[in-house]
């Protein structure tokens, strides 16, 4: 999942600078070393789930403005309005295109210099 | 280098999206298994690939088609080999230093191995660049690039295995 | 070209979706049995069935909606919705929420079957729709509810739980135990052992429900956290059990039986049942994931491995003079280990076991549905539920038993006007008895419908073209044809048995387990399938015996004795080689030749182990005996189906793999042939 997303972003060009997290606990230790322009992130994670690393996110004061996607499957309705009652700010439900992907980031960055978790 | 195959799951939701758009599923860039075999490179989509190892003991099984080397033990699960070789045509040659067994998936969850000359490396090519093979393609090829200058062939691990289970 | 890849990718998917979702109704149709059961309405159903269904259901909706079958995903939908409020407490299933849920399955289980067929599941569109809407027009009984009102968390904690975490959230508190919320601050790059050494201690008095990154840490190389934790200690004692500061851990709920605690006048009429509730649970039986248990049996297995290598060791050095006493110590330290080891083998195995009495039940359910869909009249009889087999073959008898079942439902009993001419009562019987004889299980389907005529097998044979028109064919080689691939002695493809499955892969099941299969049968009177299985697959005592350069293993519970043979002692007879055992004549095989391994050398002595499966018997030829090694006999992976007369192959303590004898497939083979002479 990571390497299709990575893929389909990479196609935005060059300007475009990507860092994976394998996990929940990897994304909190990348955070604070970038100032990252948008977030993307899946729910179902092994060790804190998507919705808790939403919440800190959007708890933190560093990082609250940060665009942020949720991924997630089937688009359980459940999770997704959580994740959008946390403060996400938009929501992409598995299987999805990539363009579908490429345009949301340009949506939600008018200025395309994305980087991500 | 070991890769898992996505979980069933995601397999899938893609492969519903894809058929109900009516399209062959299409990565944009395919990361691809580079080996050696007979002294040409071939290509193996990494997906597939499950794990490389080392020649280990091989252990012969009867009235089976000579494609099938035998059967080694991977941390207790019991895998049939086959001789990479032999499906292309090339002739039966001693296994050297480099050689190694590649580990694959099958398309129904099965797991096979393939025996190499020589394990190279992953490529990174875009899914443009994969050209049909020219006219009469050899079984198991579904495409064709190059790279550093050489071409290679692209291997279908379904039918590799497919031409051992005839 | 493409489109035709596309179809079959397409059908496939169709299977694929078909297969998944039977799954999902099959589990849901146990747990709505349990719930039925449970007395749904009277006290609380059990929390894990419901939310068991409540993923099902979920699960099902999304599967359905991927592939486009939009009736059938709405149903799921509203079944969702229903367990959902069931599941966090809003609502009582009561009886005729029980019944709504159960014409839901079956309606979807309808639907299912149309899709496998090709149809359209919309084509009941209207019936689901009708159910829709009597669910969402269901008054369901309002329950009261607050439990998680009367509890202290913070906003943010609650709003990132997920479902599971919720479900135990509110599972804890209705065994009355306290929520204690706990804040610490981590180094972010030891965050995973931190988190896991206080979730360690934390599961010591409790459990640790959720685990939630905040934001205020000291500096940028640290983190807070906040953790949900429950458990019977109050606040004070959990932060000195846990090494914190008394200031970071705030009690959220007090476990009530603290004097004080703020509890609903609705709780306090509960007590009673959830103490009772709660006793239950700890009852004598454990609930085992089946794949915990494959982990313990790889681990005996591979346990058994290093005793072998260490037995190995211990003989090596007792055979120099510097470490013989160490050796000899060795020894007997190894031989108790001997003993523990297969203590602990055979209880793994032991825990492996289990009744038939599910197969049993799945054949009951599958005959109530053939007597409604085809209209006869049949009684099935169980005997020997209670018989135990390996948990594997248990799974893995389902597939065989319903087609010998449905087999005889759809071909062997005749409609009842047939029954009433024939002077049969009008109810059909099929019978399935199972008892355990010695190291083997017997299961015998039995009906009392038209059995077989060897004469119309023989005429069917002569037209498949499998046998000459002159060729006589004994009772025993008629019914031995019948599991030939495409044999049936009915033409017609009829909906209940498809394309009549073939006893061809019944066999082949059965001989995958390791089993044999036998028919007898009277025409007119009735028909009778036996199944003789071994108990377990799992860790076999074999032999290894070699031929040649290779080594091959035999299991210890197929060879009935090894003997040493001259080449003088074996007979020749009409073409046959045979060895005189004590006045019996064995049929002989060289497993050099039935593997084509090379001749071996016609002068030497040779071994010969007596293989047995029930009454028949084999000597096999063999060049060397090599020693008794556990086995674990695993199947072979691999694009080449499995050859007959190999069962699976094992790792050896050389990490090298070995070929598995199926002595049952060689037994067979060797008697078969013998009487075809």
């Amino acid at each position: 999942m990571r390497a299709m997303i990575g893929a389909a972003l990479e196609e935005l060009g060059e300007k475009v600078e990507i860092d994976e997290a394998e996990s929940g606990f990897a994304a909190l230790r990348l955070l604070p070393r970038r100032s990252y322009d948008l977030i993307v992130t899946d729910i179902n994670m092994p060790d804190i789930n998507g919705l808790e690393l939403v919440s800190f996110v959007k708890r933190d004061r560093r990082y609250e403005r940060t665009p942020l996607v949720i991924v997630s499957t089937e688009g359980s309705e459940r999770d997704r309005d959580k994740g959008l009652a946390l403060g996400a700010n938009a929501y992409l439900v598995k299987p999805f295109a990539a363009a579908e992907l490429r345009r949301l980031v340009l949506d939600l960055l008018p200025d395309a210099r994305p980087a991500r978790s | 280098m070991t890769v898992g195959s996505p979980p069933r799951w995601e397999r899938l939701a893609r492969a519903a999206a894809a058929a109900r758009e009516g399209r062959e599923e299409t990565p944009l860039v395919r990361e691809l298994l580079r080996v050696e075999v007979g002294g040409a490179p071939y290509a193996l989509p990494i997906e597939r690939v499950r794990e490389i190892v080392r020649l280990r003991p091989l252990t012969p099984v009867p009235r089976v088609p000579p494609l099938v080397l035998g059967v080694i033990s991977l941390r207790g699960q019991i895998v049939q080999v086959l001789d990479l070789r032999q499906a292309l045509g090339e002739a039966h040659a001693t296994p050297g230093r480099r050689a190694r067994i590649v580990v694959l998936h099958g398309e129904g969850g099965e797991v096979a191995g393939l025996l190499v000359d020589a394990v190279r490396d992953v490529l990174r090519v875009p899914e443009a660049d994969l050209r049909e093979p020219p006219g009469d393609p050899a079984p198991c090829v579904t495409a064709l690039c190059s790279k550093d200058g050489r071409f290679l062939s692209l291997l279908d691990p379904d039918q590799v295995l497919e031409l051992a289970a005839r | 070209m493409a489109s035709r890849s596309r179809k079959t990718a397409r059908d496939k998917l169709q299977r694929e979706f078909v297969s998944e979702a039977e799954e999902i109704l099959e589990r849901m149709r146990d747990d709505l049995s349990a719930l039925a059961e449970a007395g749904a309405g009277k006290g609380e159903p059990p929390p894990e069935t419901v939310n068991r269904l409540f993923r099902s259901a979920h699960s099902l909706k999304g599967l359905s909606g991927m592939f486009g079958h939009a009736a059938l995903s709405e149903l799921a939908h509203h079944l969702e919705d229903v367990l959902d409020r069931l599941r966090l407490g809003r609502t009582t299933l009561g009886r005729d929420g029980l019944g709504l849920l159960d014409e839901s399955v079956s309606l979807a289980a309808a639907g299912l079957e149309k899709v496998g067929r090709g149809e359209v599941a919309d084509a009941l569109a209207e019936r689901i729709a009708d159910l829709v809407g009597r669910i969402a027009g269901w008054d369901a009984p309002a329950r009261a509810s607050g439990e998680l009102a009367s509890v202290e968390l913070p906003e943010s904690l609650l709003r990132a739980l997920t479902e599971y975490e919720e479900s135990r959230l509110r599972d804890n508190l209705r065994h009355r135990r306290g929520l204690a919320v706990i804040e610490v601050e981590l180094e972010l790059a030891s965050l995973e052992e931190s988190l896991s050494e206080l979730g360690r201690a934390i599961g010591e008095v409790g459990e640790l429900i959720s685990t939630l990154p905040s934001p205020g840490a000291a500096s940028e190389s640290r983190i807070r956290f906040t953790l949900l934790a429950a458990s019977p200690l109050a606040a004070p004692e959990l932060a000195a059990r846990l090494e914190l500061e008394p200031g970071a851990v705030r009690s959220a709920h007090a476990a009530p039986g603290a004097a004080h605690g703020r509890e609903t006048p609705a709780r306090s009429a509960e007590p009673a049942e959830v103490d009772t509730v709660t006793l239950k649970s700890l009852s004598e039986t454990v609930r085992v994931d089946i794949r915990k248990l494959d982990e313990l049996m790889n681990l005996v297995g591979d346990l058994a491995q290093e005793r072998a290598a260490l037995r190995a060791l211990a003989v090596r050095l007792a055979a120099e003079r510097a470490t013989s006493r160490a050796a000899t110590e060795l020894e007997k330290i190894s031989r108790g280990l001997d003993r523990k080891l297969q203590e602990l083998q055979a209880g793994v195995l032991d825990v492996r076991m289990v009744p038939l009495r599910q197969v049993f039940d799945k054949l009951a359910r599958v005959v109530r549905r053939l007597r409604l869909d085809l209209g006869k009249d049949v009684r099935l009889e169980l005997q020997g539920a209670e018989t135990e087999l390996d948990k594997l073959i248990v799974e893995q008898l389902v597939d065989p038993l319903m087609h010998l079942v449905r087999n005889a439902f759809d071909h062997a009993i005749e409609p009842a006007a047939e029954r009433a001419r024939l002077g049969k009562p009008a109810e059909g019987v099929i019978r399935i008895e199972a008892s355990q004889r010695g190291n083997d299980v017997a299961i015998s389907v039995r009906d009392d419908g038209r059995g077989i005529d060897p004469e119309q097998v023989r005429a069917r044979a002569i037209a498949a073209g499998l046998v000459a028109e002159d060729a006589g064919l004994s009772r025993k080689e008629a019914f031995g044809l019948l599991f030939q691939p495409g044999f049936s002695t009915r033409s017609e493809v009829t909906a209940t048995s498809g394309r009549g499955v073939g006893l061809d892969v019944v066999r082949a099941n059965v001989s995958a387990l390791g089993g044999l299969i036998d028919v007898e049968s009277i025409a007119g009177a009735g028909t009778c399938v036996t199944l003789t299985l071994p108990i377990t697959l799992a860790i076999v005592q074999a032999l290894l015996v070699g031929v040649g350069s290779q080594r091959f293993a035999i299991p210890l519970g197929g060879i009935r004795e090894t003997l040493l043979v001259s080449p003088n002692e074996i007979e020749r007879s009409a073409g046959r080689e045979l060895l005189n055992l004590r006045g019996e004549a064995l049929p002989v095989r060289r497993l050099a030749e039935e593997f084509a391994l090379g001749a071996s050398d016609p002068t030497q002595r040779q071994y010969a182990v007596v293989l047995g499966i029930g009454e028949a018997k084999l000597a096999l030829l063999v060049d060397r005996l090599e020693g008794q090694q556990d086995a674990v006999i695993k199947p072979v992976s691999g694009p080449v189906a499995s050859v007959r007369g190999v069962a699976g192959a094992s790792e050896l303590g050389d990490r090298s793999a070995v070929l598995v004898l199926d002595v049952s497939a060689l037994v067979e083979d060797a008697t078969r042939r013998r009487e075809a002479a």
